[in-house]
């Protein structure tokens, strides 16, 4: 770990005038990046100060739209809020924006309990109950830039700024897509990080001209860009996950990288590169915790359309039932048929133009 | 003490209008600016009128690093006008004084950033709690988050449920302070938008197909630092001052929604209320009584619109709920679920006209403007009924 880090390093900068704001952050379902920014010296007086969230951003779909059919939160619940705690250790500079410095923490209710559709606290709890093993993940991106080292050296410093020393980051002209390779990580810690680079990579991206997207199929028959993730045993070792295909659909979440994504060799998953990190991390962390054990569900696959073929399996999977909360299951589900009915119907610009933004 | 100093004053829309003059004019009353009413949006009320500055400067939003001083508005003698916005005000914390209370408020205020003015949204998409969507915009926020307006600052923003919109944050404080700051945050934010080539707008409905821009007030009442609506729960005083803007929400609904488009914003799953209700963190009802612990404990009325007068609406609101305290006001039961579909709970008036004929006959709103200043209101909102302007 580099650089300044934590509440006391804040507070320093905000002396200085060199941090002028603070990120409160959470992931949405699908990853994006959520969150508020506060004055520096106002977080600074109050760092354990909850900031509460429409909790409909934790159930809406990837243009941000809120609809009936979600247990979690409906017009029926009122749309309460959300809290999110500030997590001390995750206090970082944001390299890429002077003054900015970012946060993240678990969505918890009003009694301060975990949310059981929060993808943070999904991974953390998943995570725990499988013994808190390291992951190693590659994110991959889009990016079509004549002169990239501009912006890989920005991605380099962001990842610095948030403590993160890649092992790998390269860019391949041939078919203009961006590698970000994390070294091993805790669960949460590796999630965080990939959030943020790909956060940091659009942002990057916006201010030096260069076109980048995290969509993983921007055309059909194009190059899909994923997200690969390896569960390492203690001795370093990645550990076999047979049964993640069933978790396909927290995967690759979107039609795009359904379509475009092929599933992998059972050491690694393959996600999509627009998956939500907390959830395809948490996916291969289930499926490496059960080895073998269970048998298939008795669902088709390689046949039809692979992404309702990823909801048929998600809802079938005992896998699913055993460590992903039924409620968020159900939830996953109603965002993922909407979705297909979207996608089926041919979408439009407006659609297309949300995916190439996600992330 | 910079040699020009900026004098500000709200016209009848909450507006600020502003002049600069010498340091060395400033005295108790600035007799060389006259005014009357009428040109500032209160018809008939012709009288002239001078600015009377506070003591304080605050950071004005037509000079960089320059200073503002706030007016009220009075005669020659000093005696308040009635076209005094921040007089209005200031009689009900005063009324609230009467109870041994203060009431503390704080406003959230939403408004759209437009690539120029009349323009299209900075984004297209709806990018609620967007950290990247917003990130491009940070020249603009940024400066209105380091904004600091005495004992009331701005803490933070973020894109709001609308293409291109933006919530602001403010702390809470002295009901006059908290009012001061969404005058003064609305002119911050026009100019340095207008500073990055952009414009924002906070009407109430910018378009037919944007969101409604919306100024929630927060506020409660206290005493010798005592949250006086919180009694580990909801007070009993707190329930009958919730009482009191529940029974006068309606007739004061022009105050907060003084244009046709206001009535535009309110629309069923809009988080615009339609109906009379209070529940507890509930996004469909009218007032959210927020009551987890004393110092967080408050009630939220969020039926305003961004372009109302904050002031007005405050001292509005604060009338209203010393009513409910006064005549030991029962707010009824909560509005549990989804409010929007309750059609056995009263209506909020949907258009100016409704709502103005509920104005007109208010004995309330006449106590809370002082009856010339209700009576000049009414002809301003009448010339408004029927036309909208987005």
């Amino acid at each position: 770990m580099s650089g300044p880090a934590g509440l006391e390093a804040l507070r320093r900068a905000a002396d200085a005038g060199e941090a002028r704001t603070v990120r409160v952050c959470f992931s949405d379902h699908y990853g994006v990046l959520r969150g508020r920014r506060i004055a520096a010296p106002v977080f600074a007086a109050d760092p354990d100060a909850r900031q509460g969230f429409c909790d409909g951003a934790l159930v809406w779909d990837i243009r941000c739209d809120i609809f009936e059919g979600i247990d979690f939160s409906n017009y029926g619940t009122g749309y309460p809020d959300l809290y999110v705690r500030p997590e001390h250790g995750t206090l970082r500079p944001c390299a890429w924006t002077a003054g900015e410095w970012s946060v993240f923490g678990d969505c918890r209710d009003d009694e301060g309990e975990a949310i059981d559709v929060d993808p943070r606290g999904i991974l953390r709890a998943i995570a725990a109950r499988s013994g808190s093993p390291n992951v190693t993940a590659e994110l991959e991106l889009h990016l079509e830039a004549e002169q990239p080292d501009r912006f890989i050296a920005a991605i380099d410093a962001a990842a610095n700024g948030i403590g993160i020393e890649l092992v790998a980051l390269v860019h391949s002209a041939g078919d203009g897509v961006a590698r970000i390779g994390l070294p091993g990580l805790g669960a949460i810690a590796a999630a965080d990080a990939l959030v943020t680079l790909r956060s940091a990579a659009r942002e990057i991206a916006a201010t030096s001209g260069v076109a980048m997207t995290a969509m993983s199929q921007t055309e059909e028959g194009g190059r899909a860009t994923r997200l690969l993730i390896e569960v390492t045993d203690e001795s370093g070792r990645a550990v076999e996950q047979p049964a993640v295909e069933e978790l396909a659909l927290l995967l690759r979440p979107l039609p795009s990288g359904a379509h475009g994504v092929v599933a992998g060799g059972s050491a690694v998953a393959v996600a999509a590169s627009d998956a939500n990190p907390y959830l395809a991390i948490a996916a291969a962390i289930a499926a490496a915790a059960e080895p073998a054990a269970e048998p298939r569900p008795a669902v088709e696959s390689g046949t039809g359309d692979p992404y309702r073929s990823s909801i048929r399996r998600l809802s079938a999977s005992a896998l699913a039932r055993r460590w992903f909360p039924e409620r968020f299951i159900h939830d996953t589900l109603a965002l993922a048929v909407r979705e297909a009915g979207i996608s089926e119907n041919g979408g439009g610009p407006w659609d297309v133009a949300r995916y190439r933004e996600c992330g | 003490m910079s040699a020009r100093v900026d004098l500000a004053w709200p016209d009848a829309d909450g507006r600020l209008r502003h002049v600069t003059v010498a340091a060395s004019e400033i005295g108790p009353i600035v007799k060389s600016v006259a005014l009357s009413g009428d040109e500032l949006g209160w018809p008939g009320l012709t009288g002239t009128v001078h600015p009377a500055p506070d003591p304080v400067g605050l950071p004005s939003p037509w000079r960089p690093a320059g200073d503002v001083r706030l007016c009220r508005l009075v005669d020659r003698y000093g005696t308040p006008a009635t076209s005094c916005s921040r007089s209005v005000l200031g009689r009900a914390a005063d009324r609230a004084a009467s109870f041994g209370a203060e009431p503390v408020m704080a406003a959230e205020v939403e408004f759209l950033l437009r690539r120029e003015p009349g323009g299209e949204p900075v984004y297209p998409y709806i990018e609620n709690y967007g950290i990247v969507a917003g990130a491009p915009y940070e020249p603009i926020l940024g400066a209105i988050r380091d904004l600091e307006f005495g004992p009331v600052r701005v803490t933070a923003s973020n894109p709001e449920y609308g293409p291109g919109q933006f919530e602001v944050n403010l702390s809470h404080g002295p009901a006059l302070a908290a009012a001061d700051a969404v005058a003064l945050l609305r002119s911050h934010a026009e100019e340095l938008a207008r500073t990055h080539g952009l414009a924002a707008d906070f009407a109430a409905k910018p378009g037919d197909e944007l969101s409604g821009n919306g100024l929630h007030v927060h506020q409660s009442l206290w005493s010798q630092r005592r949250n006086r609506f919180w009694s580990n729960g909801l007070s009993a005083e707190a329930r009958s001052y919730l009482g009191g803007l529940l029974g006068s929400l309606s007739e004061l609904a022009a105050i907060g929604s003084p244009s046709e488009d206001a009535y535009l914003r309110r629309e069923v799953g809009s988080f615009c209320p339609t109906v009379v209700s209070w529940d507890g963190d509930n996004r469909t009802v009218a007032i959210r009584a927020l009551a987890d612990s004393e110092s967080a404990t408050r009630l939220e009325q969020r039926d305003a619109a961004a372009d109302a007068n904050p002031y007005l609406v405050f001292a509005g609101q604060i009338h209203a709920g010393l009513d409910g305290v006064d005549d030991g006001a029962d707010p009824g039961p909560r509005a549990t679920g989804n409010a929007y579909v309750r059609d056995d709970l009263p209506k909020i008036p949907t258009g100016l006209g409704e709502s103005l004929r509920l104005l007109e006959s208010s004995d309330l709103a006449i106590r809370v403007l002082g009856a010339d200043a209700h009576a000049s209101f009414c002809v301003a909102l009448g010339d408004r009924v029927g036309s909208t302007v987005r």
